[in-house]
């Protein structure tokens, strides 16, 4: 073998050593190498992989994600930590809105964050708009008046959640529980004491109650719903005929519409409710039949 | 390893054992754990691996290592690189469920044995990555740049070729050529650490 087709060997090595390294190829062999070359070829893989993917070094400590979660370094002053897409928080409340079919959107907060958090996420769903507050330390005196500043400054929300970086301990406070309230039947009673649960769960509980139960809308037949409605709308539309009928109005056209009222076509009636319910006649086009009939009665 | 250098390890282990040296502990090994990482993400998903990604690894991982019985440990670095590959595979195999949008797609945070064997050899890896970064300065300012353009941060040779007007091959070459200068001032390196053990 010819000084450049060892040469050549060793790069092709070298470059199935990196594809290897990459997850793209298998793991190069050296059974085809001469043995003279082996020794030598396995010590530049050897450190073609102590050398892989080596950088990016770590950032300075004040500026290392990992150290601040850590609480080996402080975040510099006036910089809030972002939140992203790994952060074990994020991570739980996707968890979360897929659980629940999407139905809950979220972004990192902007604007106003309490001096003692390190981040924010605004989570919304149809009813209910709730600020996740990051805070390093859960383990200081939380109560629930804690939240009282941020419902003043955001009267939009309706619940505030204290978590902690991991997500593994949060708590989602209300506005009446963050205030002093008045039970009726008990006594003044003053802020909740926050219990602490994982993220997901007290976010979700939280969620779950107002969040429309759309599978089980789904579920009900047409004509349970319809059957039940008609004895409603029959009962409805007798209780305004009797009630025109007891009726007794001294102007001449109010006797006029009474009589009209109390003689018309009741199942007339119910077939103009019925389309309108299943939309299939406009307002204009009700008022032009009610304007038929009149005229009938008056001819 | 250098007697002087494991004289430092033993230290930083003997403050971890007493749990008061998290700092130093992290500053140490924050580096091997952001590598192996790295590899292990990219092992899986079979791509370049988003920074945030290898901070959460790094993260989980740390945590393990402090948890851990340091009794139980043979080595403190072989240990850390172990744990952050395998949380870097874990994590690639969660990037790539995410990616085809299969419903549940939670980290699985597999069980994980490190075997005394996957320490050692973890270790030794860390080894020839220091005693290789101290011999950086043997190499000529190209060869530098190409090694740590093309091995330690993964780009691509052909591409790196065409932005300087070079062919593939004169980069193989240049390549192979940094590569084993690197390789004798490690194993010279190696064997003068040898010498001073022994």
């Amino acid at each position: 073998m010819t000084r450049d087709e060892s040469e050549n060997l060793l790069s092709d090595l070298i470059d199935s050593q990196l594809h290897y390294l990459r997850g793209e190829g298998p793991e190069p062999s050296l059974a085809d190498l001469p043995s003279r070359h082996r020794a030598e070829a396995q010590r530049l893989l050897h450190l073609v992989e102590a050398l892989a993917d080596s950088l990016p070094a770590s950032p300075p400590l004040s500026e290392d994600p990992v150290a601040i979660q850590l609480g080996l370094a402080e975040a510099t002053e006036g910089d809030v930590w972002p939140l992203r897409n790994t952060d074990p928080i994020m991570v739980s409340v996707q968890e979360l809105s897929h659980r629940l079919g999407g139905a809950i959107h979220s972004e990192v907060a902007s604007g106003h964050i309490p001096d003692d958090s390190c981040g924010g996420l605004i989570c919304h769903s149809l009813g209910e708009v709730v600020f996740v507050v990051v805070v390093t330390d859960v383990d200081e005196p939380f109560s629930s008046r804690h939240a009282l500043p941020i419902f003043h400054d955001h009267p939009e929300l309706s619940g505030v959640a204290f978590c902690n970086p991991d997500a593994t301990r949060a708590s989602v406070v209300t506005y009446n529980e963050s205030v002093e309230r008045l039970i009726p039947a008990r006594d003044w009673e003053g802020p909740t004491a926050l219990v602490w649960e994982p993220l997901g769960i007290v976010l979700g509980r939280h969620f779950e109650r107002s969040i429309p139960r759309w599978d089980e809308v789904n579920r009900l037949t047409l004509a349970d719903s319809v059957d039940f409605l008609k004895i409603e709308i029959t009962r409805a539309i007798e209780e305004k005929i009797d009630e025109a009928a007891r009726s007794r109005p001294r102007l001449a056209h109010k006797r006029h519409a009474r009589d009209f009222v109390v003689n018309v076509n009741k199942l007339k009636v119910q077939s103009w409710v019925d389309a309108v319910r299943g939309n299939r006649i406009s307002g204009d086009q009700l008022a032009a039949e009610i304007a038929d009939v009149c005229e009938a009665v008056t001819s | 390893m250098s007697s002087q250098a494991e004289e430092e390890l033993d230290a930083l282990v003997a403050a971890w054992r007493a749990r008061d040296g998290s700092e130093m502990l992290y500053l140490e090994l924050r580096d091997p754990m952001r590598q192996a990482a790295r590899q292990g993400i990219r092992r899986i998903t079979r791509e370049s691996p988003d920074e945030d990604d290898v901070d959460n690894v790094v993260l989980r991982a740390f945590r393990e290592v402090l948890a851990k019985d340091s009794t139980e440990v043979r080595s403190v670095v072989g240990f850390a690189r172990t744990v952050a590959y395998r949380r870097g595979m874990d994590r690639g195999r969660q990037i790539n469920r995410e990616k085809k949008e299969i419903r549940d797609h939670k980290w699985v945070i597999h069980d994980l044995h490190v075997s005394s064997k996957d320490e050692l050899a973890a270790a030794e890896t860390e080894r020839l990555f220091r005693h290789a970064e101290a011999c950086m300065e043997q190499l000529t300012q190209d060869q530098r740049i190409l090694i740590e353009h093309i091995i330690m941060q993964q780009h691509s040779l052909s591409e790196w070729a065409i932005a300087r007007g070079t062919s593939y091959e004169a980069g193989r070459r240049m390549l192979l050529r940094g590569l084993r200068t690197l390789r004798r001032c490690v194993d010279r390196n190696l064997h003068g650490d040898e010498e001073e053990e022994l």
